[in-house]
């Protein structure tokens, strides 16, 4: 877990992934909250807070950002791993070298970043006046009838992006000698 | 059973599932064996004088390697009295010159800037081609006549595929690989890892 963990903070250490991952951040955490605020009033916050009460609308805000941090760093070390090792590869054996989409660890580690984000993204809405995402569906105010009024997705999309973060550091702990 | 609370255990299944797939699925490179190697400390100048041998297998074109560098100079800086380091070349096929960037640290070596040229080409990281070595051996101020004949004629290929050879033996199956003190570590190490071996 530690070795992960440092990877992923030497990754974020070099500026441009840095900055990829602040861009990606900032711009997830945007989407989301205009994505929130979209079937409320005037898009005003502070009617979200009155419609939800203060700690839903605390919580909504804390989630998200979560959610828009982990998004970041996913963004990151997954252009690291692509770019990085692409770069040093030899272009015959290009096949063999770190084609994570192409492996079925790499096909599971994708799809729990999507599926977070896929659920992030459901998760933005306000319960009491609609989400748009759902109303894109068919639900507009599918937030209101789940149990926790979206703080299960939105949890869930956490839980889905820690670990697809957390695999993906761990799929590049060492350069392999291919046989 | 409330519906809602069927609907969040079903959701909650799902996700363990999920994350035991995802678990079994990822291989643990870092399967340290505990057997003792006795591996030699290669062809160039250690790092420190201390007692305990780190010796690393490494990749100048392994980004992994390059992750790796940083926390190798803070263990350098903390534990310098207590350590020796060695390099020892592993340059793996599927890296793009690695093998030309691996000989070039050797004529470095021969100049005797071969921690100066290691440090450059990490910083240098990419497509090595023999344009990019040469400038580095230039911008250390090294004999470029020297250096550029000692790479093309390929002088230190024994050395490097010597290394290559006694790597594999020793069980290196990709870098970095640390034999600390005869112990054989694989893969990138974190600094509180590192700390914790070396004590």
């Amino acid at each position: 877990m530690l070795r992960e963990l440092e990877i992923i903070k030497q990754v974020l250490l070099r500026k441009k992934y840095f900055l990829l991952f602040l861009i990606s951040s900032l711009i997830t955490f945007f989407v989301f909250y205009f994505l929130t605020l979209w079937e409320v009033t005037d898009k005003s916050l502070k009617i979200f807070i009155e419609m939800n009460g203060y700690n839903y609308a605390f919580l909504t805000l804390l989630l998200l950002g979560i959610i828009a941090l982990l998004l970041g760093v996913y963004v990151a070390i997954f252009a690291f791993k692509t770019s990085e090792f692409r770069e040093n590869s030899d272009s015959v054996q290009k096949s063999s070298i770190s084609d994570i989409k192409l492996t079925r660890r790499g096909k599971l580690i994708g799809f729990s970043g999507f599926l977070g984000f896929i659920a992030g993204l459901l998760s933005s809405g306000c319960p009491m006046c609609g989400s748009v995402i759902f109303a894109l569906l068919g639900f507009p105010l599918a937030l209101f009838f789940l149990p926790f009024k979206g703080l299960e997705l939105r949890l869930l999309s956490i839980i889905l992006l820690l670990f697809s973060v957390y695999f993906l550091a761990k799929s590049f702990v060492r350069c392999e000698l291919k046989k | 059973m409330e519906k809602n609370t069927k609907v969040i255990l079903i959701f909650f299944l799902a996700i363990v599932i999920l994350v035991l797939v995802m678990y079994f699925s990822v291989t643990n490179p870092n399967d340290n064996k505990e057997e003792i190697v006795n591996i030699s400390t290669g062809f160039f100048p250690a790092l420190g004088s201390g007692e305990i041998k780190i010796i690393e297998f490494s990749d100048f074109a392994c980004p992994v390697c390059k992750l790796q560098e940083p926390i190798l100079k803070q263990v350098s800086e903390e534990y310098g009295d207590k350590i020796s380091f060695y390099y020892r070349n592993f340059p793996l096929p599927s890296h793009k010159n690695s093998f030309d960037a691996a000989l070039a640290s050797s004529c470095a070596n021969e100049q005797e800037k071969f921690w100066e040229y290691h440090d450059l080409l990490f910083g240098n990281q990419g497509n090595f081609e023999k344009e990019l070595l040469e400038r580095i051996a230039s911008q250390l101020g090294l004999n470029t006549q020297e250096f550029n004949e000692c790479l093309d004629s390929e002088k230190y290929k024994e050395q490097v595929n010597e290394d290559l050879d006694e790597g594999k033996k020793a069980g290196v199956r990709g870098t970095p690989t640390f034999f600390i003190d005869g112990k054989r570590y694989e893969g990138f190490q974190s600094l509180e890892s590192l700390k914790n071996i070396l004590g």
